[in-house]
């Protein structure tokens, strides 16, 4: 087939989209604009509340299906917490849709009350011009096996952060570069939905650069799709940039288990409060 | 709002923020929320219309102006275009105002007729926790002097990145790594708006990694801010990562000349057409 006969296909979220909506628990309702996404265990963090990377995740996935594009770029802005039990809104206004992109502003609110929880804007589509390639230089790493499986605080909540399968390579307090392999249920890890829910493991690469414990929240998230695959494991090489004014700003890069660049994603921190060192340790908590 | 930024810890206001706003034409209006900026060349891109780094540029300055904090993180999302000539209007929204963070947003849209230019998120704030370090080192370059000057961008050689002094520090077609230094006005190319509107030349960068001449436009561009420094050249690192799906992703740093991390930036570029060999017509 021709280059340009490729083109003239448009691009489709895929196959595995269906299954995505349904991890993340995001609801059509009547309005294809506005979907219902209940605060499940599977978009909570260990703190019962909604994980922001899995909410950006849900967002994008119910874009997906009514635009028909596959995300390229999500950009998201945390401003609230809901709890488990609770349930967001997310409604969807779009920018401009044209041949090959749509660009969407995302909005999700609390639905009790109304309270703007995140904000997201949205790039879907892409074309085939038969140009793509990726720069990326994989590390050289150990098998997931090798690695231990990160543990969590004693009074985690049963959620996405306690079922995700994460596990750090060996570092140390004060490190720029931390790794560690992730996987999800099935091949979710490797769909785009699951790698933006998994970038947000960033801010714990943070935490380890920066060798201390501390109170804060991720401030945003941007996430950039750069390939596709259909693989169990994901190795997301984090890359801590710096902190500024007490906001860190860092950088993920994942990968497939063959070295294949999927996804970069970067994100600030806002530290509240420095508590003491970080324990020194090979396994980590988020 | 400026009064929540006076806590003792708080992160200072960029002292350059009236400069700032005076490079970039940026106009307030009675109302606190609502800015003009009217297009000129002096925030033109290649094509005769408003640049994204530069619209977005102006709404951060707006808003570090009316919350008097800093410039934290800002992400835009670029909609439409709009000409020289014409006149944007900026309304902000503060979404979320804290002790220490204001979480806003900024949609700039045709004065004229309302269309939606640019949408962007943006952090202000933070604190001073002791705790601020960089990972980061710049790459050994040679200095701004003794580099060759960027040739023209637009076809009338009138632009924000023709008026930019722009010297190339490294670059060979296909290779990841592109890095040029750059001067705007004093020392505005350190400042935090400065940074956001420099940032915005990475597709410059992803055209010499990909070895060709393009047609396209980016769809967005996120900027964070990791350090300060008075420095009237900037360093910028640009680093390329993928194209897929004809869209290239890539990522920015930038250093101030005596090598301390200033910004990173991330951008995604949707390529239309591929025009042919490196140094063919741009955008």
């Amino acid at each position: 087939m021709s280059e340009q006969a490729t083109d003239a296909e448009p691009l489709s979220p895929g196959d595995r989209l269906a299954d995505v909506v349904d991890f993340f628990g995001v609801q059509a309702t009547g309005d294809e604009l506005r979907w219902l996404l209940p605060i499940s265990p599977n978009v909570a963090n260990y703190l019962g509340v909604m994980h922001g990377g899995c909410a950006l995740a849900a967002v994008t996935a119910a874009a997906e299906t009514w635009s028909e594009r596959p995300l390229a770029a999500a950009s998201a802005q945390f401003m609230a917490r809901v709890p488990l039990g609770g349930s967001a809104e997310v409604t969807f206004d779009i920018g401009s849709a044209g041949k090959r992109m749509t660009q969407v502003l995302a909005q999700v609110t609390d639905a009790a009350d109304g309270r703007v929880l995140m904000r997201a804007l949205l790039a879907l589509g892409g074309r085939r011009l038969g140009i793509d390639q990726d720069w990326g230089q994989p590390p050289d790493v150990p098998g997931p096996d090798e690695w231990r499986r990160r543990t969590v605080p004693d009074n985690a909540v049963a959620s996405f952060s306690t079922d995700a399968d994460i596990r750090f390579g060996p570092h140390s307090a004060g490190d720029r570069r931390i790794l560690c392999w992730a996987r999800l249920a099935g091949t979710l890890a490797s769909t785009r939905q699951g790698l933006i829910a998994l970038a947000d493991t960033l801010a714990t690469g943070m935490h380890h650069s920066l060798g201390l414990r501390w109170r804060g929240g991720s401030i945003d998230n941007t996430v950039r799709i750069a390939g596709n695959a259909d693989c169990e494991w994901v190795l997301l090489d984090i890359e801590t940039d710096g902190f500024h004014n007490a906001v860190g700003h860092g950088v993920v890069r994942m990968y497939t288990p063959d070295g294949r660049l999927l996804a970069t994603g970067n994100q600030s921190f806002a530290v509240a409060r420095v508590s003491g060192p970080q324990k020194a340790s090979g396994r980590s908590q988020h | 709002m400026s009064a929540e930024a006076a806590t003792s810890d708080a992160a200072p206001q960029d002292p350059h923020v009236g400069e700032v706003i005076e490079f970039f034409g940026l106009q307030s209006t009675a109302e606190e929320l609502r800015w003009l900026l009217p297009v000129t060349y002096d925030v033109a891109g290649a094509t005769g219309t408003l640049h994204g780094g530069c619209a977005l540029a102006a709404a951060v300055a707006a808003l570090e102006s009316v919350t008097g904090r800093p410039m934290a993180a800002a992400s835009a999302q670029y909609l439409a275009r709009l000409p020289v000539g014409g006149c944007a209007a900026v309304a902000l929204d503060i979404g979320a105002s804290g002790n220490r963070m204001t979480q806003a947003s900024a949609e700039i849209t045709d004065a004229v007729d309302g269309r939606v230019i640019l949408r962007a998120l943006v952090s202000l704030g933070g604190r001073q926790l002791g705790i601020d370090q960089t990972w980061t080192t710049a790459p050994d370059v040679p200095p701004p002097d003794s580099c060759e000057p960027r040739g023209p961008t637009s076809i009338e050689g009138r632009s924000f990145t023709d008026h930019a002094d722009i010297r190339l520090a490294g670059q060979q077609p296909g290779e990841r790594h592109v890095r040029y230094w750059a001067r705007l006005n004093s020392t505005l190319a350190s400042t935090g708006p400065g940074l956001t509107a420099l940032a915005d030349l990475l597709p410059s960068g992803m055209r010499v990694s990909l070895d060709a001449g393009f047609r396209g436009s980016s769809l967005d561009n996120t900027v964070r801010i990791s350090g300060e420094a008075e420095s009237a050249w900037v360093l910028l690192d640009i680093e390329s990562d993928a194209v897929h799906n004809a869209i290239g992703n890539g990522i920015v740093r930038i250093y101030s000349s005596d090598g301390g991390l200033l910004a990173t930036g991330t951008q995604s570029f949707a390529i239309t057409r591929i025009t042919g060999p490196l140094g063919s017509p741009q955008q």
